[in-house]
């Protein structure tokens, strides 16, 4: 399956929270369904399975993949993440539990759990590199890939859906305090200017 | 007197004139200038006072080594002591004080610290404030601290920001005079990833003053040249003003890069800390040149001879009218030549070598300049600033033959490579004797985790003096990076330098060699921390033999400056006294930082709101709003309780008890962990993790339990839920959701890998509410749409219902001993649920409790709470928990170390109720002292209080202790001691004080 660069759910419901002080734009998005996959990724007939049932193409380590409104993101060796509207969330997590129903595994809405923020603008990569302990650089993380790494002191994931912009999921219970560093990791006047 | 003789300085921009205040008078300087050389284009030589003998200091060196000129600077927001005047750029409105007097600069009182110096000797703290004792505390401490430090502590808030940035390169190139140019410019020509980083504004290092042509063209062209082309690589990143400070494990590197420190406008970052990974760090870090040591090189005038020049070249500022140099080697002449082609007076070059200087010294001598072999200077003459130097041979004692008068001196007593960064973290050193330097031993760099050097140097920080040597080293060493790093194969050239012919240096650690006892005692060796030649040579008489015990008896390299000037000379000094090699002397170690970093930088944005992340309950605005006092539990912040207007915390907390006792309150249980455990093999793994059985749970049902660490130890408890056939609901205390998520996960994965079972923490996911108190049946009976009578609804059931319209899970359970429900629902409709049951139960007077109330309730009860009556030394059998230990399990976690002897001793301390006669509050932590006394002379002790309250619903106080045989002492007074000794005695009962038989919560 081609990826797609953007999925319709990630422009749905999204307010922008930067302002003119800031030299990229953030957006925090609402109504973003999440459902946890938990399931032997090296079973390849599930893995099929759940390819058909969910219409999307299963990424490989640390890679996302997308369709027009929905996104599955490489969590861990056992673990997946769906994104999708959340008003879809009820009836997608059906058909996952029906599919993997005879096999170990464990699936649940994780909707409330996270929170969906996302970079606009030319400098989306050096921003990430004032917060995560990884190399952002053009040839290293690529368009897609998902790191589940740190920003400042809370966890998080991070991928570029492309050249120009992130998604940064993070916990709820810390939803201010990435805000608040995104927002301050931004301002006009501290830019890096390396790449 | 200092003064600019000329506009043309290279740094400065004549046509941009800047105004700045020193000691509150203003000065004009040009764009360009460091604080030093402005004031010294305005006179002012003497710029500070030292630290011990407040003795007049003027500014010696032109760069990071400077140990005498520090400021506070800036004002109020923008206030910070200790700024090196070489390394500060001025702008508009600059304004610095000089430090450590009073009360003035010009007049100081401190000074007299100067005539009483015969008495302060090297180790003179350690040997005077020790007697008699009882001075230390009321009269030697208060003096010292009122004497010590340099600059003042800032008072206010810093009013500048501060950021991070992680970088990952193929390599770090440090310093970008010549051979980092270089390097850089020939690995960067491979396609690597580079990164160049200079400490200073300006690239090019010292070659551009010191140095004629390179390739045929004058230095700066060709420094022009390289930087062209290295800007125009995008593989290579070039930064200035940004400091190498560290070198860390596996290549790991800090870069400090200083943003606005030199700008009027202070907007955006002050100061950005680099942390960069990368596969190989060339230090090109240059080399500091020595100070020689002669009776008064301390006095304001006397300069390294680099720093002479630099501040003639660099700045137009000339330090005198006429400047004697004393050299031991060939470089200082260049001092000389300038000065004089300059058209200022040189009377005399002293060369303290019997053979004197080569190519150089010929050419001084031909521009009619004198220059003196084998002599060299016994003493300054000039206390605030040179007035005179007397000249003696450098073989003797000290005798004058001559005296000259002079307003300067410059003396250079050879280089020493700067090695810190490849010191760092464990490069070797070696001793070179033909150059009396210590240089990195490149056979025995830092080694990565493949055992394989992730460092290399280049150029003066390797050892080499000739730059037709440096620029070789340099390409050779970019074209080997290339390569080890799989760049594309390129050809570079080696740049053409003329080899100058020189003669070598020549160590003299003491001017002269044999000089005498008074002139050794006016001979410093540290400039900052006043340590001098006799100090050294008393401490190692004294048998500190070692240059590490030598630094921490001196204070000898202990400032701010790190002893980057004084260092060599001082274990020189040393070893000549011990009659030992310097190389068998050794260095001290060499730490990061190289040079001082601002604290802010390390803290990088974690300031204000981002100081540190504060969890957020889905209902937390509701109790900002609402007067909730907060009190942080792990990174949550839970309201502690809400207090109303005109009521005290304590206030709030009993109105909260006795409503929620009385009638039903309400307590956002949102925090708590909740993990979900699920799989064909869930039981199994929760029979081993848990104390208690769990799989033989009913669906529907719940359970408390315990889990211990492999010691036996209790680490976390809470109530578990059967959900379905293979998942189960684990609740954690509040902050242990993550904690216990990585202990599972982790005997999962190295353990019992072969159980199926996933285990996924959905703390988040959900608010978790507690309806507690008789009436809160009545409560959610008014929301509707689900039988919770005790019928359909039993203690310690569950079931998933519609309440209120809400989706909700409802769990039967009580932590205070009332009839109670937590209800659960999705996080995003936790506060509409809140507000849905405050209006269901205005009718009750419902009204929300804090933490405080919860663990009154819960002590009521007698009920434990992980970290107050555990402390990672408690097993469940302490706190009479036997009951939740299965006796038909095989193994649990933790049941292996219940047997050991220890665990098994009868007169462990057991969990008990305490009530004082009184009825008053115990303290918190206050022990019970028993009979007789330990081996320290302290009471045995017996006991100590673990949970104490003022409860409300008693009207008294009451406590849980662990006390020694505690339930066997039932209805005993054991006295327990406040800190301020006064007993209180209290007696032993039946932890649970309210409701034993339970009949309360089971309604």
């Amino acid at each position: 399956m081609t990826k797609v660069a953007v999925s319709k759910m990630f422009n749905h419901s999204k307010i922008q929270i930067s302002d003119e002080t800031n030299y990229l734009k953030v957006f925090q998005h609402r109504d973003v369904g999440m459902i946890t996959l938990r399931l032997d990724l090296e079973n390849q007939l599930l893995k099929r399975k759940l390819r058909h049932a969910l219409g999307i193409s299963m990424p490989s380590v640390r890679q996302t993949e997308a369709t027009t409104d929905a996104l599955l993101g490489w969590m861990s060796p056992d673990e997946l993440l769906y994104f999708c509207m959340k008003s879809e969330v009820v009836n997608r997590l059906n058909r996952v539990k029906e599919t993997m129903t005879s096999y170990h595994s464990l699936s649940l809405d994780v909707s409330d759990a996270r929170v969906v923020f996302s970079l606009e603008g030319g400098k989306v990569r050096e921003v990430i590199a004032k917060l995560a302990p990884i190399d952002t650089a053009i040839n290293s993380l690529e368009l897609g890939e998902i790191r589940r790494t740190r920003l400042s002191q809370v966890a998080a994931a991070i991928w570029l859906t492309e050249e120009n912009r992130a998604t940064i999921i993070c916990f709820r219970s810390v939803e201010k305090y990435l805000r608040d560093l995104l927002l301050i990791s931004c301002k006009k006047g501290s830019e890096v200017g390396v790449w | 007197m200092s003064r600019r003789f000329s506009n043309k300085g290279r740094l400065i921009q004549a046509d941009k004139p800047i105004k700045f205040h020193f000691n509150g008078v203003q000065f004009t300087g040009y764009q360009g200038d460091t604080l030093a050389s402005a004031l010294l284009a305005n006179g002012k030589l003497l710029l500070g006072r030292s630290f011990k003998y407040h003795r007049p200091r003027g500014v010696v060196s032109s760069g990071p080594e400077e140990p005498n000129f520090l400021v506070n600077l800036g004002k109020d927001h923008f206030f910070e002591p200790n700024q090196r005047g070489t390394m500060t750029n001025i702008f508009e409105g600059l304004t610095a004080t000089s430090q450590n007097h009073f009360p003035a600069l010009e007049f100081d009182f401190g000074e007299i610290n100067s005539w009483l110096a015969r008495f302060l000797p090297a180790g003179f703290y350690y040997k005077m404030f020790i007697h008699p004792r009882p001075f230390w505390k009321y009269i030697y401490e208060p003096l010292i601290r009122m004497s010590a430090g340099l600059g003042q502590a800032p008072k206010e808030k810093d009013g500048s920001t501060y950021e991070h940035f992680h970088a990952f390169y193929d390599v770090v190139v440090v310093g970008g005079g010549i051979a980092g140019l270089q390097t850089a410019l020939v690995a960067g020509r491979s396609g690597i990833k580079v990164l160049l980083i200079e400490q200073l504004a300006s690239w090019g290092g010292r070659a551009q003053i010191d140095e004629d042509e390179i390739d045929d063209a004058p230095v700066n062209s060709w420094v022009n040249k390289v930087l062209e082309e290295l800007a125009s690589m995008p593989n290579v990143s070039l930064r200035t003003r940004m400091t190498g400070v560290g070198v860390y494990d596996h290549g790991y590197f800090l870069g400090y890069e200083q943003l606005n420190d030199h700008k009027a406008n202070k907007d955006g970052p002050r100061h950005r800390l680099w942390k960069i990974r990368s596969k190989l760090i060339v230090c090109c870090t240059g080399a500091i040149e020595r100070p020689v040591s002669f009776a008064g090189n301390d006095i304001p005038g006397v300069l390294l001879a680099s720093a002479v020049r630099d501040y003639a070249i660099n700045f137009g500022v000339s330090i005198g009218q006429k400047t004697v140099v004393i050299t031991n080697n060939d470089d200082a002449y260049k001092t000389a030549i300038f000065l004089k082609e300059s058209g200022l007076e040189v009377p005399v070059i002293l060369d303290a070598r019997e053979h004197g200087g080569g190519e150089a010294a010929a050419r001084a001598r031909a521009i009619g300049i004198r220059v003196e072999n084998g002599k060299v200077i016994s003493r300054v003459i000039g206390r605030k600033r040179v007035l005179g130097v007397n000249v003696c041979l450098s073989s003797g004692e000290g005798e004058t033959t001559e005296r000259i008068g002079c307003d300067a001196v410059a003396m250079s007593g050879g280089w020493s490579p700067v090695v810190h960064l490849w010191s760092h973290c464990g490069g070797k050193l070696e001793w070179n004797d033909e150059s009396s330097m210590f240089c990195p031993d490149k056979s025995r760099p830092p080694t990565n985790e493949n055992g394989e050097g992730f460092m290399e140097t280049a150029g003066a920080a390797s050892g080499n003096t000739q730059l037709n040597e440096i620029v070789k080293e340099a390409t050779e060493l970019g074209l080997s990076i290339g390569r080890k790093f799989g760049g594309k194969q390129i050809r570079s050239n080696v740049p053409k330098v003329k080899p100058h012919l020189e003669n070598p240096v020549e160590p003299f650690w003491l001017t002269p060699r044999k000089a005498k006892r008074k002139l050794r005692n006016k001979t410093f060796l540290d400039f900052q921390n006043d340590v001098k030649i006799s100090d050294v040579e008393l401490a190692a008489r004294e048998g500190f033999e070692s240059v590490e015990h030598l630094k921490r008896y001196t204070t000898l390299g202990m400032a701010t400056d790190q002893g980057k000037l004084s260092n060599i000379n001082g274990l020189a000094v040393l070893a000549n006294a011990l009659d030992s090699p310097i190389s068998k002397v050794g260095t001290t170690t060499f730490r990061p930082p190289y040079t001082p970093v601002s604290m802010g930088s390390i803290a990088g944005s974690a300031r204000d709101s981002v100081f540190q992340p504060v969890r957020m309950s889905p209902i937390h605005g509701w109790h900002v709003e609402h007067d909730a006092v907060f009190e942080p539990v792990g990174f949550w912040r839970r309201p502690y309780c809400f207090a109303k207007k005109g009521e005290t915390t304590e206030q709030a907390v009993n109105r909260e008890i006795l409503q929620t006792r009385s009638s039903v309150g309400m307590l956002d249980a949102s925090t708590l962990g909740k993990l979900i455990v699920s799989g064909p093999d869930a039981g199994k793994f929760l029979d081993l993790v848990y104390t208690n059985m769990m799989s033989n749970l009913t669906i529907g049902t719940c359970r408390y339990g315990l889990m211990c660490s492999e010691n036996g130890f209790l680490i976390d408890d809470g109530v578990v839920a059967r959900i379905d056939e293979n998942t189960f609901l684990c609740h954690t205390t509040t902050g242990g959701a993550e904690r216990i998520h990585s202990h599972m996960e982790e005997w999962l994965q190295t353990e019992w890998w072969d159980l199926q079972v996933f285990v996924q923490n959905i703390t988040e996911q959900y608010a978790q509410i507690a309806v507690v108190g008789p009436n809160s049946r009545k409560l959610l009976n008014k929301l509707g749409g689900t039988d919770i009578s005790k019928e359909a609804l039993g203690f310690m059931e569950w079931t998933d219902a519609l309440l209120g319209g809400f989706q909700t899970r409802i769990f039967r359970i009580s932590f205070s001993g009332e009839l109670s429900f937590e209800i659960s629902v999705e996080a995003s409709v936790g506060l509409d649920f809140w507000n849905a049951l405050l209006d269901a139960g205005s009718d009750y007077g419902v009204m929300p409790y804090g933490t405080e109330a919860l663990h009154v309730m819960r002590a009521e009860k007698g009920f434990i709470m992980i970290g107050d009556e555990t402390d990672g030394t408690i097993i469940p059998q302490d706190l009479n928990l036997n009951w939740a230990i299965s006796k038909k399990k095989n193994d649990f976690i933790g049941k292996r170390a219940h047997e050991r002897i220890f665990m098994r001793n009868p007169d462990r301390w057991k969990l008990v109720g305490l009530e004082t006669l009184d009825g008053s509050v115990l303290p918190d932590g206050s022990y019970a002292a028993g009979a007789g006394h330990n081996l320290n002379g302290q009471k045995h002790t017996i006991g100590r209080v673990t949970s104490t309250y003022f409860s409300p619903t008693l009207n008294r106080g009451i406590a849980m202790g662990l006390v020694q045989n505690g339930p066997d002492r039932v209805g005993e007074v054991i006295k327990f001691e406040k800190i301020s000794g006064e007993i209180v005695e209290a007696t032993i009962v039946d932890p649970v004080f309210y409701d034993k038989s339970g009949s309360k919560q089971n309604v």
